[in-house]
């Protein structure tokens, strides 16, 4: 015991040492050294453990480095970054750090910055935590104009996010699993429902972008999130968001319909070519039919989605659906879509009052609550 | 060269600032293009547009430094044209516009509204978020982005079910080209020569372009051949009576049927056949022929035939895709003079 409490005592002088040269003005080989150190122990939980008290520091100074000229370098601070901010425990002390909040949005939203996808994947990783996101909102609500550059806020990440080549060499879809992310939370969702601006209606066609993944996942996860708000519900299906199509659309796949069957369809469903893929991703094609499921809700949720003759592309989508526990859930919104409306007083869903020990039951087969992006981007 | 006067000197001196005078009075660009502008908005209230259109281009000729100016001239010139309903030049003008201020919302607007006329629905839609950049909730730009969004979905609809009929016919066209083919029907259609001109020759159509022209597959019309629904094929047939300068058409005559069928109907007893006075066009009486084109011949056959029958004759050609028979009468003097042209008996 005594022994083990030496070394320990030891590292911990070591490690502060090294802490010491994550700088500016150290010297590029201690410099070298000291971050090979901390990548090395960023790689494992342990590790991670060990660093649990500085974290929060190493991850600052580590920010202040990533605009160095030697690109490997910045590759490899990088590489610490993403995984100390995958540390769930530490990740709400991390965003307490407003500059560290702020440095990270100050290079996403940095159209020359050649590591900006790394930046949304380091915030990405910050903001799985809830309490993390709320910080991270406070931040973007505070951020002034008075740093000099443009404000940063939610609009501008939404705004850089779907302006399409904003930074030549990054993509930025790991943005998407940050704004994901972030909708766990009301305030974020409140923004992205705005009624007076165009913000969901601008995220909606990415749910069939095919060149990402992860954009893909993101924005649908957003728009699962969203639809948490049920008083949104009505808009959302309303002509002016119309969010119904571009949640069957990756569902709907080559099977050509008769005409009578697409009477009343969204044009968007229409006619769909004879070599129409569906959503490859299994996790994406279940984060849809939840999100369908949810805008079953309310009644008026549901005569719209009747009226717009949902039913058809589902009735297609499960029978080629080979995944059973998407065959379920596809089954229970199907039922949605044809069955008959509750009795009144219980049409809607989410104040149907349910007895204890029923829910006590449903809630274990389902844990439904606001998500966040699953992917462990981290460990590398 | 000399340095240029400063402005102490100028107003020292009477010469120098008469000549600063003279030039600002009427050599400054940007004070002439403001009057051409004064001009223009004057014409436009009138709603004399092309009078505007003309005044806003003199303004703009002025090249004058004031980008907020130069961006109202192009923009008042899109208006302009916009009411002339020159929507592209509008549409330019507008974008002419935000080069030289690029939150000018009036160019914006002017940029949608262009785009929705020329129903090119993704550019307005990029016009609508670039002004709700500047102006988050402006109302207007909402609605017209949703109009916008709605409409390129129509398109695109409309685009996908074009696409998909004009393979259903491809696919059809195909089917019947093959069916054709498997019969080995002796299509010929008239060549064209290098100089455009019909030469005396006909060809054999083989690519799928000129079978489709040979057959007239590609005009819309009641006389084309077509296949059923049981596969078979239903040519338009035309019989001739050279004697009376007549002949009839079987818009669908079934491949299976047999000449004689159709004559029970065409020459039945007690029907009259208005040019046939002399009354001997009758079933009795009445030869069928085809013309065996490349030794100028005619060739008769037997009426128990079916026109498959006959048309697997390689002597027997389809041109344009409509076969042709000629029906001479034994009663009548005619046949042997006819025949006789042809050089037989």
């Amino acid at each position: 015991m005594r022994h083990s409490s030496t070394t320990n005592k030891m590292d911990e002088t070591v490690l502060d040492e090294f802490v010491s040269f994550l700088s500016q003005s150290a010297k590029p080989a201690l410099r070298e050294k000291a971050l090979e150190y901390v990548v090395g122990l960023s790689g494992s939980e342990e590790g991670l453990r060990s660093l649990e008290t500085r974290l929060p520091n190493i991850v600052a100074a580590l920010l202040e480095l990533v605009e160095d000229a030697n690109k490997s370098f910045v590759e490899d601070v990088f590489k610490a970054l993403i995984n100390l901010c995958s540390y769930d425990k530490t990740a709400p002390k991390v965003t307490e750090k407003e500059a560290v909040v702020s440095k990270l949005l100050s290079t996403i939203c940095d159209s020359s910055f050649e590591f900006a996808d790394h930046s949304c994947t380091v915030l990405s990783n910050l903001s799985r935590n809830s309490h993390s996101c709320g910080h991270i909102l406070a931040c973007l609500e505070n951020q002034k104009s008075d740093t000099g550059g443009t404000m940063i806020n939610l609009a501008k990440l939404v705004e850089v996010f779907c302006k399409e080549g904003y930074n030549p060499k990054a993509a930025l879809h790991p943005l998407g699993s940050v704004l994901a992310n972030l909708t766990q939370r009301p305030e974020a969702r409140k923004f992205i429902l705005d009624k007076d601006q165009c913000v969901i209606q601008r995220l909606l066609p990415y749910t069939q972008y095919t060149a990402s993944d992860v954009r893909r996942r993101g924005v649908v996860t957003a728009l699962k999130n969203c639809c948490f708000e049920i008083d949104y519900h009505e808009w959302l299906l309303s002509d002016s968001v119309d969010i119904l199509p571009y949640l069957l659309l990756p569902l709907a796949g080559p099977e050509q319909l008769d005409e009578d069957e697409m009477e009343g369809m969204p044009e968007d469903l229409q006619y769909l070519d004879e070599d129409k893929e569906r959503e490859p991703d299994p996790a994406i094609r279940k984060l849809l039919i939840d999100t369908l499921t949810k805008l079953c809700t309310t009644k008026p949720g549901r005569e719209m989605m009747k009226a717009k003759r949902a039913y058809i592309i589902m009735r297609e989508f499960d029978k080629w659906e080979r995944n059973e526990q998407l065959n379920d859930i596809c089954q229970d919104l199907i039922q949605h879509l044809i069955g008959d409306e509750p009795s009144p007083g219980m049409e809607n869903l989410e104040q149907v009052e349910i007895p204890t020990e029923m829910r006590e039951k449903f809630d274990k087969l389902t844990a439904e609550n606001p998500r966040v992006v699953d992917e462990d981007l981290a460990r590398n | 060269m000399t340095k240029e006067p400063t402005q102490e000197e100028i107003d020292a001196s009477p010469t120098l600032s008469a000549i600063q005078a003279i030039k600002y009075a009427e050599n400054d660009p940007e004070e002439l293009a403001l009057e051409h502008k004064e001009d223009g908005n004057y014409q436009f209230k009138k709603k004399m547009y092309r009078l505007a259109v003309k005044a806003y281009t003199e303004g703009i000729k002025q090249k004058c430094e004031n980008t907020d100016l130069n961006a109202v001239l192009y923009t008042n010139r899109a208006a302009a044209h916009f009411h002339l309903e020159n929507f592209l030049s509008s549409f330019n003008d507008a974008k002419r516009a935000l080069r030289f201020k690029p939150d000018h919302m009036k160019a914006i607007f002017r940029c949608v509204d262009c785009c929705l006329k020329m129903r090119n629905y993704a550019e307005a839609l990029q016009h609508c978020d670039s002004g709700l950049q500047i102006v988050p909730n402006e109302k207007s730009l909402l609605e017209k982005r949703a109009t916008a969004v709605k409409q390129k979905k129509a398109q695109e609809r409309d685009a996908r079910k074009g696409k998909l009929e004009a393979k259903k016919v491809k696919a059809k066209q195909e089917k019947l080209l093959q069916a054709i083919k498997d019969r080995n029907v002796q299509l010929r259609m008239t060549a064209t020569g290098e100089d455009n001109q019909a030469s005396v020759h006909p060809k054999k159509p083989t690519s799928y372009e000129d079978l489709v022209k040979c057959l007239r597959l590609d005009v819309m019309s009641e006389f084309n051949v077509t296949l059923s629904d049981s596969g078979a094929l239903q040519w338009p047939v035309r019989f001739l009576y050279p004697e009376h300068n007549q002949s009839d058409v079987i818009s669908a005559f079934e491949e299976n049927t047999r000449f004689i069928d159709h004559f029970v109907e065409m020459f039945k007893p007690g029907d009259e056949i208005p040019w046939d006075k002399e009354k001997t066009y009758t079933l009795d009486n009445i030869e069928v022929y085809f013309e065996e084109y490349d030794k100028g011949r005619l060739v008769t056959f037997n009426s128990e035939n079916t026109l498959q029958e006959v048309l697997s004759d390689q002597r027997c050609h389809v041109y344009h895709g409509q076969p042709n028979f000629i029906v001479l009468s034994r009663a009548s003097d005619f046949r042997d003079d006819y025949l006789h042209q042809y050089g037989q008996k």
